[in-house]
């Protein structure tokens, strides 16, 4: 039996490709991103992302927007593929191609737990949802908008709980989907295992990867920006790294999940 | 500019501003209404004793009265059909209305059965009131009105939300008498808003005694019988008078400059009131060493709950309504979110408030005036770099956000000097607001903001207390400019003339350079976003 460690390693390519494939996507949205920057009005000589991300919704960059839409569906649509390819690879060492094989194979079923999980969470949040608006109801008397939009939010906090678990139990799923053959097995046995242990150890991981992506987005500027840099070579560098090193960071603990699943 | 030298501006604008900033005209013009406002039935009834000179230089056969309530009677009148309701983005779902019970002279003449009450088809927001002997000029008329008003669900400015009322257009006023011309009457348009002489008003509200009221002017008396309550209020040397009631309004309030500033703002909004008072605050003093000092005792503002947001953003004299939600970011950081509101109509108590013009015939001279100096406030207040975002770590101008929502769209812009029902909704905010702030802007760029600030502080001083055109205002910047330059450059530029150096245009904002690194930083950003999508 290999260890966590072990089957990351092992699913480096698949993680690789991962990467790519995300890499590729994310160019077409990224070239009209910055060329509506270039075309449409300049707001100021020093502007720089974050700053005219505040005025997307102002200058409403339509050929960004669309072909963001269009990377963001294709991302949705070959997700099932890539996590499958990465899961199969931690589970056994074969060539690549193989593991995309078996990925295929098991494409349908993946998207069903998807949808499940996502079936799942959505009626979570829609109960959380009238808790929340039953709430600020009950506490118009009081004629305090802050009192009842505080309350409201407050009977909205298992909201948080429920999108982690259904994240975590959408995880544990698709391990057990490549561990068993059949979908339905995988989501009830994902069911069972999907501890409180393990929405823990998910939270904390997908929160290691937000704290890292969020600094890939606010570093470049605060570093390079603050020493009077301004080398686009070092930022796509460092941008780049911190992409890898999320996606790396995100098998990390699908290998943890896929050495635990496996005893 | 650096702070430094902005203050210094300020301390060389105040030592030449004039010394009587803080005296307030003696008008021709008196008020005296008694109001009994039920919130029960969203109605008012009141009478007003209305006492004013004939200005003008010849004899006057009429009076026309503005009964702008009725704008809300149905779908007929001018203002639902111009579309005034886009604005808010509200539909009429309560009518609203006033009638005039009774009118009549203090002589006794009854004056009602003459009148004409739709002087537009479908629209009765005017009344035209045959007298029954001419008034020569200088002659004094004290006329005697009853009337009854039903406030209308709010949609814009007037009506209620719950037991929020926003009392404004509410009572029969006279319309503008000009000097030369004779009235000046309108319609409620929909785009539009006033006109009227400055007045002297004295004001008795009756309501339930749980209500507090915010209003122009300020209480000088209140007396409660049971459970009502009567607050006599004064203004002076003001052209509206508006209040707003609500049992659950909070107070704050501050002294500034000798001017009582105070808050009223719903139960839970206190970081909103702080906020908003600070930005008051500043303003004053900022507008008041461009412009001339506020002249008022008192000034108030009033926050409206969140389901009353079509009261929103509107100036009365010595009275605004702000808006913005409960919370507010701490005072070191940029939140337009609170100030830009409150900003943009504190500007209006002096484009409006004091230098009063036709804001149906000449939009842009309160309103692209106001913006202007709503940058300019934003930019102050936010400090050097400015930043809308985030402090000075996202450095972002006030104007130059101004330019890109200009510019985002490339259809034409028509000229920003014509009358509101000249345009469409769609088009009155880039004409009519924007436009004109980013001209003067360009001049600052160009000439300097010295310069800018001279011609209009000259004109603001000149035109205290008076009723302005853009003649008078192209005269102040050829005062300074030289003559000849308002025709050569600034007309031009307002009207919207390709040719125009002033023009903000795309191809100049295309010269700005930009970041090198805004694609790695984009590609960055879309695999974040793809990420949360992915595997």
């Amino acid at each position: 039996m290999s260890s966590a460690h072990a089957r990351f390693t092992q699913a480096g390519p698949a993680l690789l490709l991962t990467y790519l494939t995300k890499l590729t996507l994310a160019l077409v949205p990224a070239y009209q991103l910055s060329h509506a920057h270039h075309a449409a009005p300049s707001i100021a000589p020093s502007v720089d992302l974050l700053t005219w991300l505040v005025m997307l919704p102002v200058l409403q960059p339509s050929a960004a927007r669309d072909s963001g839409l269009v990377a963001g569906v294709a991302m949705l649509a070959l997700a099932p593929l890539l996590r499958l390819t990465c899961l199969s690879s931690m589970v056994q060492r074969a060539p690549l191609r193989k593991h995309v094989a078996v990925a295929a194979t098991h494409y349908l079923g993946a998207l069903r737990v998807s949808l499940l999980c996502i079936a799942y969470a959505a009626t979570c949040i829609a109960a959380i949802c009238a808790t929340g608006i039953g709430v600020e109801t009950a506490l118009a008397f009081t004629h305090d908008e802050r009192l009842r939009d505080l309350a409201a939010l407050a009977a909205c906090l298992p909201l948080g709980c429920a999108w982690l678990h259904a994240c975590a139990l959408h995880d544990v799923a698709s391990t057990q989907l490549v561990l068993r053959v059949d979908w339905r097995s995988a989501l009830r046995a994902a069911a069972h295992a999907t501890s409180l242990r393990i929405v823990v150890q998910s939270t904390l991981w997908s929160a290691a990867g937000a704290a890292l992506g969020l600094a890939g987005l606010l570093l470049p500027r605060a570093l390079l920006h603050a020493h009077g840099h301004d080398d686009s070579t070092a930022v796509l560098l460092y941008g780049q790294l911190t992409a890898l090193a999320v996606t790396l960071l995100r098998g990390r603990w699908l290998a943890s999940l896929v050495a635990r699943l496996s005893r | 500019m650096s702070q430094t030298r902005l203050a210094l501006v300020f301390w060389l604008l105040a030592l030449t501003a004039h010394a009587d900033d803080r005296a307030l005209p003696r008008t021709d013009q008196r008020y005296e209404i008694d109001v009994t406002l039920d919130p029960a039935s969203h109605t008012l009834v009141g009478s007003e004793r209305i006492s004013f000179v004939n200005h003008s230089q010849r004899p006057l056969r009429e009076l026309y009265f503005h009964l702008y309530l009725n704008a809300f009677r149905d779908h007929h009148s001018v203002f639902m059909r111009e579309g005034g309701t886009q604005l808010r983005d509200a539909r009429l779902q309560q009518p609203g209305h006033i009638e005039i019970t009774a009118l009549h002279t203090q002589a006794g003449a009854d004056l009602l059965p003459s009148a004409q009450a739709e002087l537009v088809p479908g629209d009765r927001t005017q009344l035209r009131v045959p007298l029954p002997a001419p008034l020569s000029p200088r002659a004094t008329l004290v006329v005697q009105v009853a009337f009854r008003a039903q406030l209308p669900a709010l949609l814009a400015r007037s009506g209620y939300a719950g037991e929020f009322h926003m009392v404004a257009q509410w009572f029969p006023k006279l319309a503008r008498l000009d000097e030369t011309s004779g009235w000046t009457s309108f319609p409620y348009h929909g785009l539009g808003e006033f006109y009227a002489d400055f007045a002297d008003y004295r004001v008795r509200i009756t309501l339930p005694a749980r209500f507090v009221v915010g209003s122009s002017g300020a209480l000088t008396n209140t007396e409660v019988h049971g459970t009502l309550r009567t607050d006599e209020l004064s203004a002076s040397a003001v052209h509206d008078f508006a209040f707003a009631a609500y049992p659950y309004f909070e107070r704050v309030e501050q002294r500034v400059q000798g001017v009582q500033v105070r808050v009223l703002a719903p139960r839970g909004y206190a970081a909103a009131a702080q906020r908003q008072l600070r930005v008051v605050r500043a303003g004053l003093l900022s507008l008041g060493a461009r412009f001339g000092r506020y002249p008022y005792a008192t000034l108030t503002v009033i926050i409206p709950p969140r389901d009353a947001d079509a009261a929103a953003g509107m100036e009365y004299p010595t009275l605004f309504v702000s808006g913005g939600p409960w919370w507010a970011l701490p005072a070191a950081l940029p939140d337009p979110a609170q100030d830009f509101v409150t900003a943009h109509e504190l500007a209006h108590q002096w484009f409006c408030g004091m230098i009063a013009s036709n804001e149906v015939a000449y939009p842009m001279l309160d309103e692209g005036l106001a913006q202007w100096a709503t940058l300019l406030q934003l930019r102050e207040l936010y400090g050097s770099p400015p930043s809308l975002f985030a402090g000075r770590a996202l450095p972002i101008d006030p104007f130059d956000v101004t330019r890109a929502v200009y510019l985002r769209r490339a259809d034409p812009v028509p000229s920003s000097l014509l009358a509101v029902d000249a345009y469409r909704f769609e088009t009155l905010a880039r004409a009519v607001y924007l436009r004109p702030a980013l001209v003067l802007d360009a001049l600052a760029t160009i000439h300097g903001e010295e310069r800018v600030q001279r011609a209009l502080s000259n004109y603001a001083h000149a035109q205290r207390f008076r009723h302005p055109t853009p003649v008078d205002l192209f005269a102040s910047f050829d005062d300074v400019y030289g003559p000849g330059y308002s025709e050569q450059q600034l007309r031009p530029a307002l009207s919207g003339t390709p040719t125009a150096t002033l023009e903000p245009t795309r191809a100049a904002a295309a010269h700005a350079p930009t970041e090198r690194s805004f694609f790695a930083e984009a590609l960055l950003l879309a695999q974040t976003l793809l990420q949360g999508l992915g595997p």
